[in-house]
């Protein structure tokens, strides 16, 4: 941090010429005493010394009219004695000259100073979210857990697995409710119906299955894909699912008499995620060809095709509040703008090139991304900075190659964060609530560090 | 999205649209429901600006998700869509569906336009003919060919493949072609010059005809030039010739006028001296110049008879001879170029070379064999008897001093004498004689000695 040094010795310069001008035990709170004489005094000394810094960038002014700094007893102290001829830039460096170089936030003021581009001027600070700690490690499965899905009521989750199994657990206590059979392989897809008492699960084998749950039994088959499923997915509105694999193509089917609805062509190779909103564009659809396709589900055509990803694109989640969507590819995880799908933000990792198998967002604002090397980010969705960094342990006695996450999500009270792992266990994560800003300031804010590539 | 201007009619002159419109757009699909937000909002990112995210360059962004209102229209929307999909699905795939009859059969009213005029109304009914529903179609449906698909859509992303060699070769920029420098000297191609010309802007046009009748005339002045320069030349030459003969002719005239002094000056003194003695006197200087005057003549002629003879004899001589002939100077200042014996040209390396044409080879083939034979192989003896004692003829040959021995080698050591040189056997040793150590008189006496030489010296 070759900038940190420079504020540090910039302001052991300070210090050192305000000793010299005022005596060595001199308090400079002090300067400004009410004697015309010395006013004068000062006043001239300042002007001498500061004349470089007489006006502050606008932003920066700004900033300080916001009283960002308001709550510091020193500013307002300042301000009641301040002179009409002093600069706010002395206020500045007398609260860099007071508080040291311990103050990250006067440090950020500095820093922000010395950006001269006014590109980040605006932008905004992250929030500050509580750590994501471990709560609960569920074993139970004996495959890698590939997908997850909560209930809308929140009482329960489902996971599929390699095993081929879905697995009903309680979300309260972690305990197995229940074991559907059924599929042959592996379950890479699933989703609970909020309208019917439904589940769907996409397969390995090729194979969607709507299992009712009343009698927990396989109701419906939508059979047509030519490989592996990968993503199911259900219409919030219309009584229609949308399923997309291996075959590189979404199919839409009719839930009730299995019609196949649609075959929206245009990925050139697997698709990973497949999502599907209330509104146009109803479908959206991610692929390992690194583009995300967004379709007019009346026309049964691509509507718009996203090639900023540069690499397979496999983590994908919608917003629960904001009309708006992230997807993952390993060189970078973008945020869109619906319903135009324009870029909204960049996401920057802090270990970047990380192969993202999965991403959730909560209400909240906290975006989690799980990478195929186990490491987990989580982000500040406004802003797009990391403000955590976790690593996913393997359970003892599995490999260190099985700390991959492949699938998550946050319930939907957006409190838990649920992660399926290689390592065949499922992990409910949750915030620390012991946490405050000042004990877990999370990872720096740096606004410099946004690619626009 | 749209601005106010947008909504007025285009202006005249407009040919292209910055922003690719839906209807221009064939990857776009025109939808005639109610899509009025799709059409404001949907087209191919393709700018610089959809890779800057909105959260950088706009600071309140809406993002409210749609309202009930919204969502039920769109719901109602696609609803109907699917529907007819599916229904036409279904229905195709339920098999009542097929063998239906039609309606019943329709009456109509028909009255015929005649000319006669007797038209009579009549009713006509009009059944559907009877199909056999298993008779094979008489229309052979052909599957239409998939048409061409949608453009690819505009990549936003930099590759991460590296450019391949027919890629590099595109981008390629070919390197400047000076004309006036050209370190390396390398040949550069016309038409690449060409090209390298007609991109200078400066460049100035020559005009073709006009350069060829300036460098015709310029020909023609130079020539007329030379012309003038020759006469010019041979005239003062000319004149210089002329006055050269007037000078000596002048000097001519000079030296016959001085010589005729001289001639009358010398009468005059000639009378003086005695008369019986000058006439002895001439008559010997007459005959000694007459002497002299036939001994030049002759020496002119034999040095003009030897020129002569030597120039001929020397005719169509290879220059070395000239050279030792002394007739090589003349030929020195003809040709600069130097001048080589013909006859070295003819010759091969050294004694290789061939004497005449008779022979084949370059060298005999056993002359090596030749030399080595006389002078290894052992003499034949003058009598060759069968009578020779063999020992007597070995002693003989010992006897005789085979080789040469050098210097004072011939005399042996000094302390050798009588001492025959072991021809066998074991080296022989001597005793030494080992001399006495010297008395302390004789030293005293060879120190005096020594010490007067030293004064002496």
């Amino acid at each position: 941090m070759v900038f940190s040094e420079n504020v540090t010795s910039g302001v052991d310069l300070l210090e050192k010429r305000t000793k010299k001008l005022f005596g060595v035990d001199l308090d400079p709170s002090q300067i400004f005493a009410d004697d015309d004489a010395s006013l004068l005094y000062s006043q001239t000394i300042i002007e001498k010394q500061y004349r470089n810094t007489q006006s502050l960038p606008e932003y920066l002014e700004a900033e300080i009219d916001r009283e960002k700094y308001g709550e510091s007893s020193i500013i307002t102290s300042l301000k009641e004695k301040a002179l009409p001829n002093i600069s706010r830039s002395f206020h500045q460096a007398q609260l860099v000259l007071r508080k040291g170089t311990q103050d990250i936030q006067a440090q950020q003021l500095i820093k922000a100073q010395a950006q001269t581009a006014g590109l980040y001027s605006h932008m905004e600070q992250p929030e500050w979210h509580a750590p994501w700690k471990l709560m609960r490690v569920i074993v139970g499965h004996t495959g890698w857990v590939r997908s997850v899905a909560v209930e809308p009521e929140n009482k329960w989750f489902a996971t599929g697995s390699a095993d081929r199994t879905i697995k009903v657990w309680d979300l309260v206590s972690g305990k197995l409710k229940l074991t559907l059979t059924g599929h042959i392989m592996a379950v890479r897809g699933l989703v609970i119906s909020d309208r019917h008492p439904y589940l769907f699960s996409g397969s390995e084998d090729k194979t969607v299955k709507c299992w009712d749950l009343e009698k927990n039994q396989i109701i419906r088959d939508y059979h047509g894909h030519l490989s592996s499923v990968y993503s199911v997915d259900l219409h919030p509105t219309i009584d229609i699912i949308a399923t997309a694999g291996r075959d590189s193509v979404v199919r839409v089917w009719d839930i009730r008499s299995r019609t196949p609805i649609h075959t929206l062509t245009g990925h050139t190779s697997t698709i990973t995620n497949v999502k599907c909103l209330p509104t146009d564009p109803q479908i959206i659809s991610t692929s390992m060809d690194g583009t995300v396709r967004l379709y007019d589900l009346v026309a049964g055509k691509c509507m718009k095709t996203l090639t900023h990803h540069r690499k397979a694109v496999r983590g994908m989640c919608v917003h629960p509040q904001e009309y708006a969507f992230a997807t993952a590819s390993s060189d970078s995880i973008r945020q869109w703008k619906l319903p135009e799908a324009q870029l909204l933000n960049n996401c920057s990792p802090v270990e970047p090139n990380k192969i993202i198998n999965t991403l959730s967002v909560n209400q909240k604002g906290v975006l989690f991304s799980g990478a195929d090397d186990g490491t987990l980010g989580f982000f500040d969705w406004r802003t797009g900075h990391q403000f955590q960094a976790a690593k996913n342990d393997p359970t003892p006695g599995s490999l260190d190659s099985e700390s991959a996450v492949l699938a998550s999500t946050f319930d939907n009270s957006g409190l838990r964060l649920i992660t399926c792992t290689a390592d065949k266990t499922i992990k409910i994560w949750k915030e620390d609530e012991m946490s405050t800003p000042e004990t877990d300031p999370g990872l720096p804010w740096d606004p410099t560090t946004r690619i626009i590539d | 999205m749209q601005s106010i201007s947008s909504f007025l009619p285009e202006p005249k002159n407009t040919s292209k649209r910055s922003i690719p419109n839906r209807s221009q757009n064939k990857n776009q699909i025109l939808i005639p429901l109610e899509a009025k937000e799709l059409s404001t909002v949907n087209y191919q990112q393709a700018s610089y600006g959809d890779l800057i995210p909105l959260r950088h360059t706009t600071k309140d962004i809406d993002l409210t998700r749609p309202s009930g209102e919204e969502i039920a229209n769109c719901t109602e929307r696609t609803k109907r869509a699917l529907e007819r999909i599916i229904n036409d699905k279904l229905h195709a795939a339920n098999p009542s569906s097929i063998g239906k009859p039609s309606k019943g059969p329709q009456f109509v009213k028909y009255t015929p336009a005649s000319l006669e005029g007797n038209s009579q109304q009549r009713t006509i009914k009009i059944v559907e003919r009877q199909k056999d529903p298993m008779l094979p179609s008489s229309v052979k449906h052909r599957k239409v060919p998939q048409g061409p698909p949608p453009p690819p859509p505009p990549v936003l992303h930099t590759s991460s493949k590296k450019a391949s060699n027919e890629e590099q070769k595109n981008w390629h920029i070919p390197p400047a072609v000076s004309n006036w420098k050209n370190p390396k000297g390398f040949t550069i191609a016309v038409d690449k010059r060409m090209a390298a010309m007609a991109d200078d802007p400066d460049r100035t046009n020559v005009n073709q005809e006009g350069f060829s009748n300036l460098a015709e005339a310029l020909e023609k002045a130079d020539k007329s030039a030379r012309e003038n320069i020759k006469l010019r030349n041979e005239v003062q030459k000319k004149i210089k010739e002329k006055e050269r003969l007037e000078q000596e002719e002048k000097l001519r005239l000079m030296a016959v006028k001085a010589r005729e002094a001289r001639l009358a000056k010398s009468q005059r003194g000639r009378e003086s001296i005695d008369d019986s003695k000058l006439a002895g006197l001439s008559e010997r200087e007459a005959i000694r110049a007459e002497r002299r005057r036939r001994a030049e003549r002759e020496l002119k002629l034999t040095r003009n008879q030897d020129e002569s003879q030597i120039a001929m004899f020397t005719k169509d001589r290879d220059i070395s001879n000239e050279v030792v002939l002394g007739q090589s100077s003349r030929k020195e200042t003809q040709s600069m170029e130097s001048q080589f014996d013909s006859r070295l040209f003819l010759k091969a390396s050294g004694t290789n070379a061939k004497s005449s044409e008779d022979q084949i080879y370059n060298e005999p083939l056993f002359a090596a064999q030749e030399v080595i034979s006389s002078i290894y192989r052992p003499k034949q003896l003058e009598t060759l008897q069968d009578d020779v004692n063999p020992d007597e003829e070995l002693r003989k040959i010992n006897k005789n001093a085979k080789f040469e021995v050098l210097g004072k080698a011939k005399l042996g050591f000094s302390g050798t004498d009588g001492l025959q040189p072991s021809t066998g056997g074991p080296v022989r040793f001597e005793k030494e004689f080992v001399k006495r150590p010297a008395s302390d008189d004789e030293v005293q006496d060879r120190q005096s000695e020594e010490a007067y030489k030293r004064t002496k010296q």
